[in-house]
């Protein structure tokens, strides 16, 4: 199988984390609960993870909330900031899980730059919507959809210039472009541990600068005899048993992102995407949505052919690419591809350039035809060209 | 012999703290705080070495890593808060 959905999950980790969740399975009890050695290996696990990840982006071990995935933490954060009915400044290119809590709670959405790749957009919208002091902006560091890099730097001094708080979405960001919650001021930083950081599903991070909200209450290990939530971080918003499995795993992932460096990983996954462009800018029947800032992203759609068929017809023949639109219809309304829809190939550390060159021809051979990409229903049944 | 107890509301903090302590060559216990030294419930400690504690405290603060009180055991085994 040629794997090309990380914006989605990566699906290749590091040999080591598998090996961490398993280990941990045997060694480890329950964080903040006993006083024995498996509590104390549970303890120490959970921290080290805590600790890499504080080292990583900018922040003390108590900043670091381990959350079940960046929708979790992104909830958190709007939960934290934004009032029924609050005033929210976002880009165009969020993904749902700001859209829905945001719906949820029926603020008033202010959507700053829609031009896809055009930070100069961006950067003027969000100076012209912060001047109106809203609740809260939330800011996407990388779209999930076209792999437009938002110039979150600019756009996270507009928000300390103008006193408004910042959520800022790594999800496709964190593990390959630089993020700290010190340097951007951002109020909350929320990721997912199984993109970019190479960690398991059911893992995440959120960034505290300054306490939250809980979404869910419980027993923390911590202040047992209070009725209230611990006031302090994380405790405060980790109720329930933590997942330390899966954080051991994160940390291993954590490790290798250390060890290769988000800039080698960022310089590897771009040098994909230029090779799988040059070869996909040959069939013309493809249309394919690249600009500057971009990263291991690509986004495209296939001449008169549904995008769900298109991916469809890749993974009979073991391509792994997502079509629809992502979940995030506001990427694609901005981009003017809600209706089509695109195909989305996304790269990982692991992917090399062989596989962009076996891509690229297959795409030739299904989608290149002179006549138009029909697909008649014999070719589902076939499973090879 | 471990005999002072610097209180922690949070393990994470009370690990900070062992990481910082070990850093300077202090040795330190991270331990479930004793019921009786539990003003709101639940909590660990690290337990210190009464020759270390007046560096332990030292090495804490300076790292800004806030603990909640020091404990000591005397001889009768009454605990009394260290405030010196």
């Amino acid at each position: 199988m040629i794997y090309f959905d990380s914006a989605a999950t990566t699906l290749q980790k590091p040999p080591r984390v598998a090996r961490a969740v398993q280990e941990a399975m045997h060694r480890c009890a329950s964080v903040g609960r006993g006083g024995y050695a498996a509590a104390e290996a549970a303890a120490q696990t959970v921290f080290d993870c805590r600790s890499l990840a504080a080292q990583l982006f900018g922040a003390t071990e108590e900043q670091v909330v381990f959350t079940m995935n960046a929708t979790h933490g992104l909830n958190i954060a709007i939960e934290t900031l934004v009032p029924e009915g609050g005033r929210v400044v976002i880009s165009g290119f969020e993904h749902n899980a700001v859209t829905r809590p945001l719906y949820a709670k029926k603020a008033q959405v202010t959507v700053a730059g829609t031009r896809l790749f055009s930070q100069e957009d961006a950067l003027a919208a969000f100076d012209d919507a912060l001047r109106q002091k809203p609740h809260a902006a939330v800011c996407t560091q990388v779209s999930n959809v076209f792999g437009y890099i938002l110039p979150l730097t600019q756009i996270a001094a507009l928000c300390r210039q103008y006193a408004v708080p910042l959520i800022i979405d790594a999800s496709q960001g964190a593990g390959i472009l630089p993020i700290s919650l010190t340097q951007t001021g951002a109020r909350f930083i929320a990721m997912p541990g199984h993109k970019g950081l190479y960690g398991p599903q059911g893992t995440g991070i959120l960034l505290c600068a300054d306490g939250g909200q809980p979404l869910l209450f419980g027993g923390t290990g911590s202040n047992s005899a209070e009725q209230a939530m611990p006031d302090f971080l994380p405790d405060r918003l980790e109720a329930g048993t933590h997942n330390v499995c899966g954080i051991a795993g994160l940390a291993e992932g954590l490790r290798f992102v250390r060890a290769k460096t988000p800039q080698a990983i960022l310089r590897h996954e771009q040098r994909l995407l230029r090779q799988l462009t040059a070869q996909l800018r040959e069939i013309p029947q493809l249309r394919l949505y690249t600009g500057e800032n971009q990263s291991g992203v690509l986004s495209f759609t296939v001449e008169n052919a549904d995008c769900e068929e298109a991916a469809a017809r890749l993974s009979k023949f073991g391509i792994a690419v997502r079509a629809g639109l992502h979940c995030a219809p506001l990427a694609h309304e901005s981009a003017g591809t809600k209706e089509s829809g695109t195909v989305r190939a996304s790269f990982s550390a692991f992917n090399t350039t062989q596989e962009t060159r076996e891509f690229a021809h297959l795409c030739k051979k299904l989608f290149g035809a002179t006549e138009k990409a029909k697909f008649p229903t014999c070719y589902w049944n076939e499973n090879r060209i | 012999m471990y005999d002072d107890y610097f209180t922690f509301r949070s393990v994470t903090t009370a690990m900070r703290g062992s990481r910082i302590l070990e850093a300077m060559g202090i040795q330190s216990l991270t331990v479930r705080t004793p019921k009786q030294l539990q003003q709101q419930g639940c909590g660990y400690s690290l337990r210190v070495r009464g020759d270390t504690v007046a560096r332990a405290k030292q090495a804490l603060k300076q790292a800004e890593i806030q603990y909640s009180s020091i404990y000591r055991k005397d001889e009768s085994g009454q605990w009394r808060e260290v405030t010196e």
